[in-house]
């Protein structure tokens, strides 16, 4: 049978265990481009340009403002990005068409007032270092936050 | 007639006390000078001389305590080639009036030349040397004699004469040492040739059975050249020697026939017998020293007899037997005190003889009952080892069962231990992946390559609590599991008496 002296030991390894597992021996969990981190910067980064996905906003989602995330894909020269009215449009005839977006954090500018409050499909891709386009990556979808004032939308081709 | 004034009287009065105030703080000695001797050096080529040096510096100091004049201080010891002022040094250290220093060498004129100098520390200097010369080495001796009175004369500014006490003893021819104003002079002396004129102590000591002891002690006038007899005896038994004796005789007597006495005895006899060690103080007392080694050789004899009368009247008595006891188990009969504390080792009882008759019994708190002792019987307790095997079965079960605990006990202390020592190793390495980890982690610049390596963190996260907590359990318990609880041996020699005891019980 064991002593009360033996349960308090007990007790007390139990509990240095326990604030053991408290502490994060090695550091707190700390990288920009790590999702689960407290200081994310708010968008997955790639290391190739087929990996690109839409981020922001997320599939279904509102867009809110004027700027929309893809993944950051390390090295990469430039961003493109498409947004049509259906997904078979976004080949033929997207409503805003972009290959010079410097940042992942791409800047529609006015072109958003142009658009309904309707679903939209857009999809995006990344300029290699190799002067090469990867992949475009899965489509996703949005709607605008609010009714578009209307006006004329500027299209640039392709 | 006229009588004087009363001032007259009273500046005598203080005259006399102002002239005696030295004797009256110091005693005599106050007024007494302070001498001391060195010495007589051997300057000659010969170490033949050198009794004769030592015999001139006795007879002087001898001299000198004699006359009673002086203080005589302890020999002193003078740098070599000093001259006088190495005697100021000496004086003034050692609070000395004054220094008497000799020599003795031989001149190119032949013969033993013999000095002796008088340095005086008030005037600074040495203020009196005179020298005698031997003819050869018999003629030495008379003349470092004459030379030290010569000296003594000058010095004391007077004549000095010498006288002879002639001892006489009327007792028993025994050993004796002879003091003269309580310094010792010689032993077994039958006269003092050469003691300074003057009133004298003799004393006459002997070293007997009961120590240093006064024989004679007298106050004599010696004249000069002439003899003064002094007649004293040695006793053959002082009283309180006789009563010592006697005593003892009559002690030895008393117990000479009682047994329980035998020690007190033995001690008497020797006693007795070391008495008579050494009679040379009075040496028909060795008459006594047969009667001790005669006493002693009867004595030898006797105690045989008295043991063999005690063996004879055990005989008549009887004794208890118990084919086993526990260890440290105390049997008493009765009331009384303990008859024996059982040793470590497992033994049975046998008590001393016992006068027949009925006794209460008890082994410690094990048993109690009671036992009919018979003449030249050994008497068991008819219930005694029925009622120790069944207080013995189940005592056996209870530490088999404590033994049996102690064990498991013991083998999950030494596997908590082992399980402690894995989790801390474990902890160590899950620490160390950990780390390698964390560094992995911080060096990810995808997010999907972050998140693996975050996964892996975790789960070295995970592995490092759980190798800590298993370590700390482990460590923690063992020392409770091990050294908690009675000590395996002790029971095992606990269990090992007790099977001891139940197969005694069972031998009939």
């Amino acid at each position: 049978m064991m002593s009360m002296k033996a349960i308090l030991k007990l007790v007390f390894l139990v509990g240095l265990a326990f604030i053991f597992s408290t502490c994060e021996p090695w550091g707190t969990r700390s990288n920009p481009v790590d999702a689960g981190a407290t200081d994310y910067v708010g968008y997955p980064t790639a290391a190739t340009t087929d990996e690109i996905t839409t981020v922001s906003p997320p599939g279904g989602g509102s867009l809110t403002g004027s700027v929309v995330v893809v993944t950051k894909v390390l090295g990469a020269e430039a961003y493109g990005i498409r947004i049509a009215a259906t997904s078979a449009e976004l080949d033929t005839a997207p409503l805003i068409s972009m290959d010079d977006c410097l940042d992942n954090q791409i800047d529609l500018g006015s072109a958003v007032s142009q658009l309904a409050s309707i679903t939209y499909y857009w999809k995006a891709r990344a300029l290699g270092v190799d002067g090469t386009w990867g992949a475009w990556s899965p489509i996703s979808t949005f709607k605008p936050a609010s009714p578009s004032p209307g006006g004329t939308a500027t299209v640039t081709a392709q | 007639m006229r009588f004087p004034s009363l001032r007259v009287l009273i500046i005598i009065l203080l005259a006399s006390l102002v002239a005696g105030w030295p004797t009256f703080v110091f005693g005599q000695d106050a007024t007494k000078a302070h001498v001391a001797v060195v010495q007589f050096s051997n300057e000659t080529d010969s170490d033949a001389y050198d009794a004769a040096c030592s015999a001139a510096t006795e007879t002087l100091v001898l001299t000198l305590r004699e006359l009673g004049r002086y203080i005589v201080e302890p020999e002193q010891a003078l740098p070599s080639g000093s001259g006088d002022e190495g005697l100021r040094s000496v004086a003034e250290e050692c609070n000395l009036d004054f220094i008497l220093y000799g020599r003795m060498s031989t001149p190119e004129s032949g013969g033993i030349l013999c000095n002796l100098s008088v340095y005086d520390r008030a005037k600074g200097k040495t203020t009196l040397s005179r020298s005698e010369k031997a003819t050869g080495v018999l003629d030495i001796f008379n003349t470092a004699d004459r030379l030290v009175v010569s000296v003594l004369e000058s010095m004391t500014g007077g004549h000095i004469g010498f006288g002879m006490v002639a001892l006489e003893n009327a007792g028993e021819q025994g050993s004796y040492a002879v003091l003269l104003d309580g310094s010792p002079i010689g032993r077994d002396l039958e006269s003092l040739d050469k003691v300074p004129s003057g009133r004298h102590v003799v004393t006459v000591m002997q070293k007997r059975m009961l120590g240093d002891r006064e024989i004679a002690s007298s106050s004599v006038d010696v004249k000069e050249g002439e003899t003064t007899a002094l007649s004293f005896a040695v006793p053959y038994l002082m009283d309180d020697e006789k009563q010592k004796v006697d005593g003892l005789r009559a002690a030895i007597e008393t117990g000479w026939n009682d047994a329980t006495a035998v020690g007190d005895i033995d001690t008497k006899i020797a006693e007795f017998a070391s008495l008579f060690d050494d009679v040379t103080y009075s040496p028909k007392l060795s008459a006594y020293k047969d009667e001790a080694t005669r006493l002693g050789g009867e004595w030898a004899l006797q105690k045989k007899r008295l043991a063999v009368a005690a063996a004879k009247a055990q005989v008549n008595g009887g004794r208890i037997v118990l084919p086993w006891i526990p260890s440290g188990a105390k049997v008493r009969l009765g009331q009384e005190s303990p008859l024996v504390l059982a040793n470590e080792a497992t033994s049975g009882f046998r008590s001393s003889v016992l006068s027949p008759g009925d006794y209460a019994i008890s082994v410690g708190d094990i048993y109690n009952g009671r036992v009919t002792v018979v003449p030249g019987g050994e008497a068991e307790p008819a219930d005694y080892r029925s009622a120790m095997a069944a207080s013995l079965g189940a005592k056996l079960d209870g530490l088999d069962n404590r033994l049996a605990v102690k064990r498991k006990k013991t083998t999950a202390g030494w596997i908590s231990l082992a399980t402690g020592f894995i989790g801390g190793g474990g902890a160590a390495a899950a620490y160390y992946l950990g780390k390698q980890a964390m560094a992995t982690y911080n060096a990810q610049t995808t997010t999907t390559g972050a998140a693996s390596a975050w996964n892996t963190v975790s789960l070295y996260g995970t592995l490092f609590t759980v190798a800590v907590a298993v370590g700390g359990i482990g460590l923690g318990l063992s020392p409770l599991l091990l050294v908690t609880g009675p000590d395996p041996k002790a029971l095992q020699r606990s269990i090992d008496d007790l099977d001891e005891g139940i197969r005694a019980l069972g031998k009939q």
